[in-house]
């Protein structure tokens, strides 16, 4: 009889991969901003409707 | 006759010196612009040095100004505004360290437990992304992010029913601004030397604690930590030897007049002095004062890691 290994992912490493993935984002989410800001209107900017 | 031999030993010695300076020749080459850079950086500059003990003189030039002994440092130490530089420096970069010190060492375990080749490399490379931004854009993205009036930040916050923070114009929320930029910035630059160290752990070690019955946190307590505890104080060391050490650009670019009672540190604070107010012998006293400091806190430091039985870098 054959058996069958399920494969373990646990979740440790389910929130290791999920904090690291949230560090990237906050290292990221600046860079976004300011892509953002450089690509909007000068209204847009100055009204505060550039959120991200 | 005993005076001739010790001669002829010192001239032998000399000559077998000369034959292995000559067989790594290229050697010796490949160090000659290091220490052309050191001389001609590190060095001759320090010639500098004495203007601190002389009532200096542009005009004059630094061999024609009078001395004046320890004049200007009793003039700076008696200066109210230097202490509270050196209060600032020191809380700014006391704060950084407990917060990115313990951070980079948790992020550095993390990376290593990732078994994905793939997602290991994009986020590392994205974490080192902020390291390469001059403060001079980092200092304009936080101010988009954190300006009190149209920030990114505290739009956030007012859109979950939070009012605005200052958080640029607020002495407290300042420093917690400066910090949060500081380990935003440099929190993956410095996982790259525990990284380093963390390859260099016996796996076979894992390996035998695994068939042990260790769990993950106890291989992480007894193997992995203990393994790199001796680059952990070496780099505990290094960074409490820059305590009296504060770059310029960042408090003087994320810094306005609103918070100088805090954003004013020993760099800004001589750089005002030297280059704003034309007080040469002033800014220079307060960087030879700044570098005596820190050579007593780096002696201090690593006396203090070989008491308790650590391996020091002296």
């Amino acid at each position: 009889m054959a058996v069958v290994q399920k494969k373990k992912f646990p979740v440790g490493q389910i929130i290791n991969y999920a904090l690291l993935t949230l560090l990237a984002f906050v290292c990221l989410y600046p860079f976004l901003n300011v892509i953002s800001y450089s690509l909007s209107g000068y209204n847009a900017v100055l009204s505060g409707r550039v959120t991200h | 006759m005993s005076v001739s031999t010790s001669t002829n030993k010192t001239k032998s010695n000399f000559n077998r010196t000369l034959i292995k300076a000559w067989n790594y020749r290229w050697i010796y080459l490949m160090l000659l612009p290091v220490m052309a850079f050191y001389i001609v950086y590190g060095y001759v500059p320090m010639y500098g040095v004495t203007i601190a003990f002389k009532d200096y003189n542009v005009f004059k030039g630094v061999m024609g100004s009078p001395w004046c002994g320890v004049d200007v440092f009793k003039k700076i130490l008696t200066n109210k505004n230097f202490w509270l530089a050196i209060k600032n420096t020191l809380v700014l970069n006391f704060l950084t360290l407990l917060s990115s010190f313990p951070l980079t060492i948790i992020v550095s375990l993390m990376l290593n437990e990732i078994v994905s080749a793939g997602f290991k490399k994009v986020t590392q490379s994205v974490l080192y992304l902020p390291h390469f931004i001059s403060w001079v854009v980092v200092a304009g993205i936080a101010t988009n992010l954190f300006s009190q009036q149209g920030g990114t930040i505290n739009n956030m916050l007012n859109a979950f029913g939070i009012s605005s923070l200052p958080f640029l114009s607020d002495n407290k929320w300042w420093i917690f601004t400066y910090v949060v930029c500081n380990v935003w910035k440099e929190i993956g630059w410095g996982t790259i030397i525990y990284l380093a160290a963390l390859t260099g752990v016996d796996e076979s070690l894992y390996e035998a604690a695994h068939l042990d019955g260790a769990t993950k946190l106890q291989r992480l307590f007894y193997i992995t930590l203990p393994s790199i505890k001796s680059v952990i104080v070496t780099m505990l060391i290094l960074q409490i030897s820059k305590m009296m050490t504060i770059g310029l650009d960042a408090p003087l670019l994320l810094g306005n007049k609103k918070v100088i009672g805090v954003s004013e540190v020993i760099s800004t604070y001589t750089y005002r002095l030297g280059i704003e107010s034309a007080k040469y012998s002033d800014s220079t006293a307060i960087g030879l004062f700044q570098s005596v400091i820190n050579i007593i806190i780096l002696i201090a430091a690593d006396k203090f890691a070989k008491a308790i039985g650590e391996d020091g870098i002296i």
